[in-house]
């Protein structure tokens, strides 16, 4: 069973292994992607792996969130939970 | 106006560092072991000349390394120890540096895990920086964009004989007034089973499994040549910026030449080889007796052996001391011409021949360099190149003190 949303902490991890670029939750949290070196294919890259992991696609411009936060804001929009509570 | 090298960088099998390539040329050391990399059983070809112990988080920031193949890791490392080397001050006008950087085959070890993923589990499994990592250009595009050098950039693909040809469009570049150019060549073609494979074809790698006895040119055993990774990166600029800033001139590019003379294959009979020598030596203004060392091509086969033994020999009737010091590791493709214009920088400097390792003795009528590295005076070098598909070159270089 694929998890359904991700945490910031897991984001982190991706940054890293995805984009090469190391940081830590409370940075992640409060910048942007551009601030902390992630381009653009990273941030492809990153939602990919995203995608891999929940199981499901992202809207086609989950790579044009500005930030990690955004990113997991959308994630957890699509999440069956977060639809249930609607 | 003449070219200068003011700056040198070099990766490998002796390690990171221009010092540790030296220091192994002189000794003559065996840097030819299996290939670590992946399995080689099923291929007739075991040995290498590989870069120990490399890890590209040691030299490179993370986003590079994921962005990358070894190819470009080698050429960035490179290029940061010439930079360095040189003292220049690239950031004051960075339009007035370029780079050239030659690949033979890009990032393929990068291209052999997209494609495996592709296959295996579909398209969206193909990550981003396939469409980068593999290219060509992709060692000049990060060298340039790692290092905010924005001139002239451009990468040669003529195979081993590159970084001879990139040091001759680096002057035509310089005089067109760029002030200063990043040029060299990498490779790494040991990576995955591809990229080995890719190379059988040419039936020129030694199946030997005898670290010592597997690439041996010029000698009776001669049995094909060891394939290498590893590349090597010049800073090269104009004579009079050289001296204007105070930098330390390390060579001076005298002279350089290219011919075609192989469709699809070596060039047969040297005369190719021959010719680019000539031309080279014409525009250096050379003639055999202002030759002190040359660094032969050393295929490793005896038809291209005995071509360029016959070459050597018409160029220098009254003889000149010969070397190959890539036998000791191996030819690494569009990192062999630079890693031999890095010995033959290194060799004029130290005034120094390093020795032809693993070959016990010169043939007849060439003054091979074999045993012990020979201390000697030298002002000018001539480096030869032959690559896959026919490319010749040939490029003079000199001691500043006799240019």
């Amino acid at each position: 069973m694929s998890q359904s949303t991700i945490t910031i902490e897991e984001l982190v991890e991706l940054i890293s292994t995805c984009a090469g670029i190391r940081t830590d939750a409370a940075s992640a949290a409060a910048r942007t992607f551009e601030e902390l070196g992630v381009d653009s294919l990273g941030v492809l890259g990153i939602v990919a792996e995203i995608e891999r992991r929940i199981g499901r696609k992202l809207p086609g411009d989950a790579d044009m969130s500005p930030s990690p936060a955004a990113l997991v804001a959308l994630v957890d929009e699509g999440a069956p939970a977060s639809l249930e509570r609607l | 106006m003449d070219t200068v090298i003011t700056g040198l960088g070099a990766v490998s099998p002796a390690g990171v560092g221009t010092a540790a390539y030296w220091a192994a040329l002189v000794e003559g050391r065996t840097l030819i072991a299996p290939i670590p990399h992946f399995d080689t059983a099923g291929f007739p070809v075991r040995l290498g000349g590989t870069v120990p112990g490399f890890d590209p988080h040691e030299h490179l920031d993370g986003r590079y390394v994921v962005q990358t193949d070894a190819f470009s890791w080698f050429a960035m490392v490179a290029a940061a120890e010439a930079l360095r080397d040189s003292g220049a001050d690239t950031a004051a006008d960075p339009y007035s540096t370029g780079v050239l950087v030659c690949s033979g085959a890009g990032g393929v070890e990068f291209g052999q895990r997209e494609l495996a993923a592709l296959c295996r589990s579909g398209p969206d499994h193909v990550g981003p920086y396939q469409s980068i990592a593999w290219f060509y250009a992709a060692s000049t595009g990060q060298v340039s964009i790692s290092n905010g050098l924005k001139g002239m950039c451009g990468v040669l693909v003529t195979e081993e004989p590159g970084m001879l040809d990139a040091l001759g469009q680096s002057g035509q570049e310089l005089r067109r007034g760029t002030s200063a150019m990043l040029v060299g060549g990498s490779e790494a073609p040991l990576g995955s089973p591809f990229s080995l494979a890719c190379q059988l074809e040419t039936g020129l790698l030694s199946t030997g499994e005898d670290p010592g006895t597997a690439y041996v040119p010029f000698s009776e055993e001669a049995r094909g040549y060891v394939p290498a990774e590893g590349g090597a990166v010049a800073f090269v600029e104009g004579s009079s910026d050289a001296r204007a800033r105070g930098a330390r001139v390390r060579a001076v590019v005298a002279g350089h030449a290219s011919t075609f003379s192989g469709v699809g294959s070596m060039d047969p009979g040297g005369e190719g080889l021959l010719n680019a020598a000539l031309g080279a030596m014409a525009r250096a203004g050379v003639g055999p007796d202002d030759v002190d060392v040359v660094f032969a091509d050393a295929m490793g086969t005896p038809k291209a052996d005995a071509d360029e033994a016959a070459a050597i020999r018409r160029l220098f009737p009254r003889g000149v001391a010969v070397t190959a010091p890539k036998t000791g590791f191996g030819r690494a493709y569009a990192g062999a011409g630079a890693l031999d214009v890095a010995a033959a920088v290194l060799s004029l400097e130290h005034q120094v021949v390093p020795p032809t390792p693993h070959v016990s003795d010169p043939p007849v009528g060439l003054d091979l360099v074999v045993r012990v590295a020979r201390p000697t005076p030298l002002r000018t070098a001539l480096v030869l190149s032959r690559g896959a598909g026919g490319g010749n070159s040939a490029i003079v270089l000199k001691h500043p003190d006799h240019a």
